[in-house]
């Protein structure tokens, strides 16, 4: 087999992933699956639990799942999963207000002008419309109906993606037979100490409580907040945004199942952070992320139990953090990925997302045994990157607002932006202008639909788009409305469809 | 409040320069701006020279630019006497006298779920070269329209046109309808308030336009050069031609610079660029500086093209920049008098363009052994941090760089790299995975049928004159059927 050209650097035969979350399991399948001559050690405790972030994910997902070779109906049945076709936004632009961000595009484009020039060009004159109207997902999703997208790109009907809502707890579990299955070992155990390499400073071995221990070349720290290898051992560091995010606690519980079962996430803003709302088959998922500033723990409890609209069927969990990234996510021979690398509040799904990035990355820039200097300046760059763009797009929730009916809401009536996102806001508002990233997790439709959602509305529309007789626009866009309209009475109920694919788990009970 | 029209804020428009810039930004505007702002280009007819430095090819992103002002490709054929093209032939390039076809492609295939780029790359002795239809098309002299169904080797393959950039000129011009031109002597900027600019003839006569666009070319009217300016001599000449070679222009090195041949229907254009001028030499010689202006949009006034980054067209990035910077500007149209918002937006997005430009353009030279000659010394000494980190991830194992607003993509750089005979430094784990015999086979077996397609394809002159015999007799039936 060709190995470059330089014969002094050899394949990377073993790895150790410490933690066995969402994070460390997605590792070890993803990395099974793509590179099978690793030998591949996971370590994990029971005592110490996971986190589960983020029951709600991103379209990206499907790409991971594909990837893996998974089948969907088995996937959705083993994580209890359901179709997610956006998030709904209750209360951010103002008390009252609510909007559905999808996965999708709204309207179509006139003469290569974007659609959303086209609407702001048709309310600019005087003929108001909801542009949400104009987004199969959205309509779709409030009807409470689903199915895959058409494969004719002609048809309204393909105009979207979709993602799923799950169990993440129960992914990890479904990632870790099919990890086991393809070699992965994994060892039960707590790490109490850390050898490092005197000179070098490189993590050789982890001392686990047991006497055991686990040697590796390269080691992946899926440990969560504390970050035992990237930070306990390596001191790479922290950068905190809390200036921007500063929600810093989470209270989460599960609900009943309430009928119907939505293919979408709600968000809803309160007095000191935001409630989530995340549909599974078999239960729904709820939790307040806030700001200790702002609120505390048993006051943060009690409003979330107070808002659920359906009976609680767990104990409360409180979690921490503090939103930021690591200075280094790949530091020596440790790559921190998921809450170790860092974390930004599952607002818009993003953290299962940024687990799935830094595990394409880890594989594009995969190290040998030279552990090149250009590989992991590469990685943190790629990283970092990512980080930044989604951390402007959640920050943008928190700003295109007019609410400052509590502390928390005045903090960001009179925040600083950063030049990135306040250049971003300034070109929406003068002319419908959007940043046009060759990478980024959110593109133009994402960005029109929370600061259209949340009122930001442009104050003209460019002069290509003013060119357009403006009575034929509305007669089109009239058309597409009536097109969607049409088109969702016709498709399947959400939980229907689902069955009708055998996504359907059985009930706890019957299986044995 | 009136439904249908939008009462512009700027209401005229003074495009400056005669040549291809100022028409191709003319003809643009024209379908983007409201009906009622008045255009005019402002210039002297240009020197052929001056729009020879755009390049005399094409690349594909046109046939949707020309759909988009209605100028199809049995026109665009008619008018310019255009052939086409699959892309730049480089030959004798470098130490290693690297002969490749920089060819146009759609994004290149997986080959075991990893980019076939990749694999090749790891492969000593194999080169994309076998596996592109279009650069073995190229080489072979051939030519035919890509394939309709998707799954045929044919349909990958991408293509743009060989032409001379002064006839594209004019026939931008005569699309350019209900723009007012006006025959000018020189042309010069003064400043009339803060940020606000206006533009004067030799005898003081002010020309009058709420908004200015500098398209005059490496002559520019305003001179917004940075200091790290390079020095070129430019020749040119344009001789008739009696039929079509290779759907490529044709770039060699020589010892001092490096020359261009293009051939199309009705003239051999031959380029020559060089670090100082030659002593002896038949054809027109100019000097330009070549460099760029990273805030090509000041107030009311906008450099585009050669004026706002003047390179020479060693690459088809000059036409992708001066498409870009045109499309752009209608993009931004102001909405206002006050262009601030507008001007940071250009800036930004043209310096990121203007960079993945410039850095193409060098990639041809960075890391190269070449010889001592002015020309080649100043090329190699240009440098850019997005450049170094590209060529430092290709030449360590064979990783690509994404830029926001890139001009050119994944396919372009692999087949750059792998046409210089860059080879990444260490093996890449994901393309080292699954059995490399297999893969040898599948290479060996997709590179033999691409040759017998390219064998049956038709030589490029029998393919056009077929094609345009065909529209001929088309367009005659069309007339007596109308008739």
């Amino acid at each position: 087999m060709m190995q470059g050209q330089d014969n002094t650097v050899k394949p990377i035969t073993s790895v150790c992933i410490l933690g066995g979350g969402t994070a460390g399991w997605m590792t070890a399948a993803g990395l099974a699956a793509k590179l099978p001559n690793l030998s591949i050690t996971l370590i994990e405790s029971e005592q110490i639990g996971t986190v589960g972030v983020g029951e709600a994910t991103l379209p990206h997902i499907r790409f991971f799942n594909q990837t893996l070779g998974i089948d969907e109906a088995e996937f959705m049945r083993a994580t209890r999963a359901t179709f997610k076709m956006g998030i709904e936004f209750v209360n951010w632009g103002r008390l009252g207000d609510a909007y559905l961000h999808p996965f999708g595009d709204f309207g179509e484009p006139v003469d290569g002008i974007a659609f959303h020039h086209i609407w702001n060009r048709q309310r600019l004159s005087g003929h108001e419309g909801c542009l949400f109207d104009y987004s199969y997902p959205v309509v779709s999703a409030k009807a409470g109906r689903f199915h895959h997208p058409d494969p004719d790109p002609a048809k309204i009907e393909s105009t979207f993606g979709y993602a799923y809502q799950f169990d993440s707890g129960r992914y990890a579990q479904f990632l870790r037979r099919y990890a086991e299955k393809r070699g992965v070992t994994r060892v039960e155990g707590r790490v109490v100490s850390v050898e490092q390499d005197p000179s070098s400073g490189y993590v050789t071995r982890l001392q686990l409580a047991d006497s055991q221990s686990v040697e590796a070349e390269l080691f992946i720290d899926c440990s969560g907040f504390r970050g035992v290898l990237i930070e306990g051992a390596l001191k790479a560091g922290y950068e905190d945004w809390s200036e921007w995010l500063p929600c810093n606690r989470a209270v989460a519980v599960a609900s009943e199942s309430l009928e119907p079962i939505l293919p979408f996430t709600r968000a809803t803003a309160r007095e000191a952070g935001w409630q989530w709302r995340i549909p599974l088959q078999h239960r729904t998922g709820n939790g307040y992320v806030y700001c200790s500033d702002f609120i505390d723990d048993d006051a943060a409890r009690d409003a979330l139990l107070s808002a659920l609209d359906s009976a609680a069927i767990s104990e409360p969990k409180h979690l921490r953090f503090t939103t930021g990234r690591r200075k280094k996510f790949w530091d020596a021979n440790v790559v921190a990925i998921g809450l170790s690398g860092g974390f930004l509040e599952p607002l818009e799904s993003t953290s299962i997302h940024l687990i799935q990035e830094g595990i394409t990355a880890l594989l594009e820039l995969f190290p040998d045994s030279s552990f090149a200097q250009s590989d992991r300046d590469e990685y943190n760059a790629r990283m970092g990157f990512d980080f930044r763009r989604v951390r402007d797009f959640l920050l943008l929730h928190y700003v295109a607002t007019e609410r400052d009916d509590s502390p928390m809401w005045r903090h960001f009536q009179s925040l600083t932006l950063p030049d990135s996102l306040g250049e971003i806001i300034e070109s929406w508002m003068h002319r419908g202008r959007l940043p046009n990233y060759q990478r980024s997790i959110f593109l133009p439709p994402s960005w029109v639909a929370v600061m259209a959602g949340q009122n930001l509305l442009p104050k003209a529309s460019p002069p290509d788009a003013d060119r357009l007789p403006v009575e034929a626009l509305i007669t089109r866009s009239n058309k597409i409305k009536a097109s969607i309209q049409t088109a969702v009475k016709t498709a399947p109920e959400h939980m229907v469809y689902l069955e009708g694919m055998n996504a359907k788990a059985e009930p706890e009970g019957a299986m044995a | 409040m009136n439904s249908t029209s939008v009462k512009p804020a700027i209401r005229s428009i003074a495009i400056l320069g005669g040549g291809l810039a100022a028409w191709m930004m003319a003809a643009y505007l024209t379908r983007h701006v409201p009906e009622s702002v008045e255009i005019t280009v402002y210039g002297k007819v240009t020197p052929i020279w001056s729009d020879a430095l755009y390049g005399s090819q094409l690349p594909p992103e046109f046939y949707g630019f020309h759909a988009s002002l209605d100028i199809d490709e049995p026109t665009l054929l008619r008018r310019t006497d255009a052939a086409f093209s699959y892309g730049t032939w480089f030959e004798h390039w470098g130490e290693t006298k690297s002969d490749w076809i920089q060819a146009f492609h759609s994004p290149l295939k997986n080959l075991d779920g990893v980019p076939l780029s990749a694999r090749i790359a790891q492969l000593p002795d194999k080169s994309l070269q076998d596996l592109l239809v279009s650069a073995l098309a190229a080489r072979a002299g051939r030519f035919a329209h890509p394939h309709q169904d998707p799954r045929h080797p044919l349909s990958r393959a991408e293509y743009g046109y060989l032409i001379d950039p002064h006839r594209l000129a004019e026939l931008y011009k005569q699309t350019a309808k209900g723009v007012a031109h006006k025959v000018t002597g020189a042309l010069e900027v003064v400043e009339s308030g803060e940020q606000v600019y206006a533009v004067q003839l030799g005898d003081g006569t002010r020309l009058d336009a709420d908004l200015f666009i500098d398209a005059s070319g490496a002559d520019r009217v305003m001179r917004p050069l940075s200091s790290a300016a390079r020095s070129l001599s430019i020749g040119y000449t344009s001789e008739p031609n009696a039929a079509l070679e290779h759907a490529a222009t044709k770039v060699a090195a020589t010892e001092t610079s490096w020359t261009s041949d293009t051939v199309t229907r009705a003239a051999r254009l031959k380029l020559t660029v060089s670090g100082s001028a030659p002593s002896q030499s038949k054809s027109e010689i100019k000097s330009v500086q070549a460099g760029r202006t990273q805030t090509p949009w000041r107030g009311n006034y906008i450099a585009i093209g050669q004026a706002a980054c003047t390179l020479e067209p060693l690459t088809v990035a000059p036409m992708r920049l001066l498409l870009s910077d045109v499309q752009r500007v209608a993009e931004l149209f102001p909405v206002s008098t006050d262009m601030r918002i507008e001007a940071r937006e250009y800036n930004r997005a043209a310096a990121e363009a203007q960079d993945n430009a410039l850095i193409f353009h060098f990639a041809h030279m960075a890391d190269l052994a070449l010889p001592n000659a002015a020309y080649w010394t100043d090329a190699k000494a240009w440098s850019h941090p997005n450049l170094e980190r590209l060529l430092r991830q290709y030449s360590e194992r064979g990783a690509h760089v994404l830029y926001d607003n890139a001009l050119f993509h994944p396919a372009d750089w692999a087949i750059l790299h792998d046409g210089l005979r860059r080879k990444p430094r260490r093996a890449d784990a994901l393309a080292s995975q699954g059995d490399p015999k297999l893969h040898a086979a599948q290479i060996q077996h997709m590179s033999k049928a691409l040759q017998s397609i390219v064998q049956k394809m038709p030589p490029h002159q029998a393919y056009m004159t077929k094609l345009l015999d065909y529209l001929e007799r088309t367009q005659q039936a069309g007339q007596r059927h109308v008739g």
